[in-house]
């Protein structure tokens, strides 16, 4: 028990006791090391039981257990016992007592089912009523009966754990994505499990919505995102074997991206977000978009874990990130002016390849020369891990000036591969030298870009070269949508982070 | 502030000097994916760029004209691609690219206040001590 479960313990404690201990006593209990166990039981992020044992030589007085209501009937109780009583002797206890009340049926059931029995009775022991305390007492817990009925109650508490692992991975969680151009919603089970995914844009649902495709405008997104949303409620509806919508109450969270993003876009989801759970008590957590693309790789490949390296490469965004452990980001860098996937759509543009045109120039670029003109690789050795995309695209359209005014045809497939040579050489040096520095095995890559066929190859091929192995999410977890939201949101919920409803969008929300 | 001239001209280039010059420290960076970046300094900076936006209608949208209005600069990528981004006092910089490092920057102001604002402007380029003929 840590000072920070104390909370969780008292609020237990006062819901399941008559006369409960006082949080001053479970502070006072959880500052003594020496003669104290005490042991709870979690599950995800929820505090389900506890139980503390006091030693005074070789007896061990079990002072207190609990299990929270809605958490009973599955064996906790036992496999709390279980443990207070091996921790206590393995600190030297030989005998177990405690006092229960006599009405209290159940657990002096439970305490026999540990070797404990009935030796006496102190009347009238228990303040308000005074009602009578069975005194129970154990035989010595190293004597052979003993020691083997103690191994039995160790393997049940293992399976009684082992079907709370199994549980408690079912949360249901609504992710809600406007930080840009997408209204997106999804329910997710369990933080990796798929129950529905809507991207409006990407979806032609008129029945239920007009057909609306909502581009820049937060008044799109407002448009959208009732719609949305109740589309992905009644999708996971569908795919849960439901007779209708999957009702809001049944959610264990809503999660919501409060940033970085397009401020007029991300209060449309943030506010919308505040209003179910204000109306209906879900609780509401926030996530960092950025933060929501890494969990798109763990999502699609579920062996992927910190500590990693990513890099995330998108229209909006050019990030090099180190998660060193779950929850934990520190940015390396970012661009310091024009996006990955804006510099590719800016240099399509030139080319009269049409906006947003970096996919199409990534297509002429496999027919070119990466080696056909020697465009300036930014910041390649700048030592840091910040990029700038800037200066690329204006030598690129430099060029195409002096050929148009040389009145030379320009080779469309060559300048693309050339460009787009220079944008993955600057960014394959970083990243290994990201995954070197940081000395991780994992790496992943996220946001659109990552659909760029020969950026993903060259960085796995330089990653593998040092024995970094790599991610990337298929095409549809790549671009903006709220599974990646309600996944990270999800690992949130668990740690018991909650957003306030006094929240505000965060347009330049940094991750770590 | 409209800014306006060809891909690769210049604006968030010129943009980063005004930042400068309000004191931001952070990165200046391209405003074309989020619209609107906002730059805490001895003045806000609201930096724009319509870019990606498809009618004038869609100003309104995202408050363009209470940005305009706010307490702070407002600095507008693509400013002339609508008709109804051109408010009644502003400064419209045209940046033309005359060579690979070199420009050449027009301004055309309107209102009083854009009037005021560009003759300022002159006045300290000229004090800096650059050329008459090249400050018309």
């Amino acid at each position: 028990m840590r000072n920070s479960d104390i909370d969780a313990v008292h609020a237990i404690e006062t819901a399941v006791f008559p006369s409960p201990w006082s949080r001053a006593m479970f502070m006072e209990e959880s500052a003594r090391e020496n003669d104290r166990v005490w042991i709870v039981a979690e599950a995800g992020n929820e505090l389900l039981g506890y139980a503390g044992i006091m030693l005074v030589g070789e007896d061990a007085h079990i002072m207190n257990l609990a299990v929270r209501r809605d958490a009973r009937g599955r064996g906790l109780g036992s496999a709390l016992l279980s443990a207070v009583i091996d921790g206590a002797v393995c600190r030297g206890a030989v005998h177990v007592t405690l006092e229960v009340r006599e009405s209290n049926v159940a657990a002096i059931g439970l305490y026999e089912s540990a070797g404990l029995h009935d030796v006496g009775m102190r009347p009238g022991y228990y303040s308000g009523g005074g009602e009578n305390a069975v005194i129970m007492w154990s035989d010595d817990m190293n004597a052979p009966g003993m020691q083997a009925r103690r191994g039995q109650l160790a393997a049940r508490a293992e399976s009684v754990l082992a079907d709370f692992e199994l549980h408690d991975g079912s949360e249901l969680v609504l992710g809600i994505e406007s930080s840009c151009d997408e209204t997106a919603a999804s329910v997710m089970r369990g933080g990796n499990e798929l129950v529905s995914s809507v991207v409006a844009s990407q979806i032609v649902f008129h029945s239920r919505f007009g057909g609306v495709v909502p581009e820049i405008a937060s008044r799109k997104h407002t448009e959208a995102i009732v719609g949305v949303i109740d589309e992905a409620l009644a999708r996971a509806g569908e795919s849960l074997g439901l007779d209708g919508p999957l009702p809001i109450g049944d959610l264990s969270a809503i999660a919501v991206t409060h940033g970085p993003g397009l401020v007029g876009a991300l209060v449309v989801g943030l506010a919308y977000a505040k209003g179910l759970s204000l109306a209906t008590g879900v609780p509401l957590v926030g996530v960092n978009h950025l933060e929501g693309h890494i969990f798109a790789n763990m999502l699609a490949d579920p062996t992927v874990e910190p500590p990693l390296v990513a890099l995330l490469v998108s229209g909006g965004h050019t990030s090099l990130v180190h998660m060193p452990a779950w929850g934990e980001y520190h940015t390396l860098g970012e661009t310091l002016d024009d996006a990955t996937g804006e510099a590719f759509d800016k240099v399509a543009k030139v080319l009269g390849l049409g906006y947003p045109g970096g996919p199409i120039l990534s297509t002429y670029a496999a027919d070119g020369d990466p080696a056909a003109i020697d465009f300036p690789r930014a910041m390649m050795r700048s030592g840091d891990y910040a990029f700038s995309l800037s200066g690329l695209k204006t030598a690129v359209i430099n060029h195409i000036r002096h050929e148009r005014e040389a009145g030379r045809e320009i080779d469309i497939p060559d300048l693309a591969a050339s460009f787009q040579q220079a944008v993955i050489d600057v960014q394959v040096s970083k990243s290994v030298r990201a995954a070197e520095e940081c000395g991780v095995k994992m790496f992943c890559l996220a946001g659109g870009v990552a659909a760029n066929a020969a950026l993903r190859e060259a960085l796995r091929e330089a990653l593998e070269a040092i024995g970094v192995r790599m991610s990337v999410p298929p095409f549809a977890l790549c671009t903006d949508n709220a599974a990646m939201i309600a996944a990270a949101g999800t690992y949130r919920f668990r740690r018991g982070e909650r957003l306030g409803l006094d929240a505000e969008a965060v347009p330049g929300l940094r991750l770590g | 502030m409209l800014l306006c001239g060809d891909l690769g001209a210049g604006k968030t280039a010129l943009t980063k000097g005004v930042a400068q010059g309000l004191g931001i420290s952070g990165p200046i960076t391209s405003p074309t994916f989020n619209i609107l970046l906002v730059h805490e300094g001895r003045l806000p900076l609201y930096h724009m760029d319509l870019y990606r936006l498809e009618s004038g209608s869609q100003l309104e949208d995202i408050d363009y004209y209470g940005t305009l209005e706010a307490d702070g600069l407002s600095v507008v990528e693509w400013g002339d691609r609508f008709a109804e981004a051109d408010p009644e006092n502003r400064v419209l910089v045209t940046i033309t690219t005359t060579g690979d490092f070199s420009r050449s920057i027009l301004l055309e102001s309107r209102g009083k206040r854009g009037e005021a604002l560009a003759e300022s402007w002159v006045a300290e380029y000229q004090a800096i001590g650059a050329g008459e003929e090249d400050a018309q």
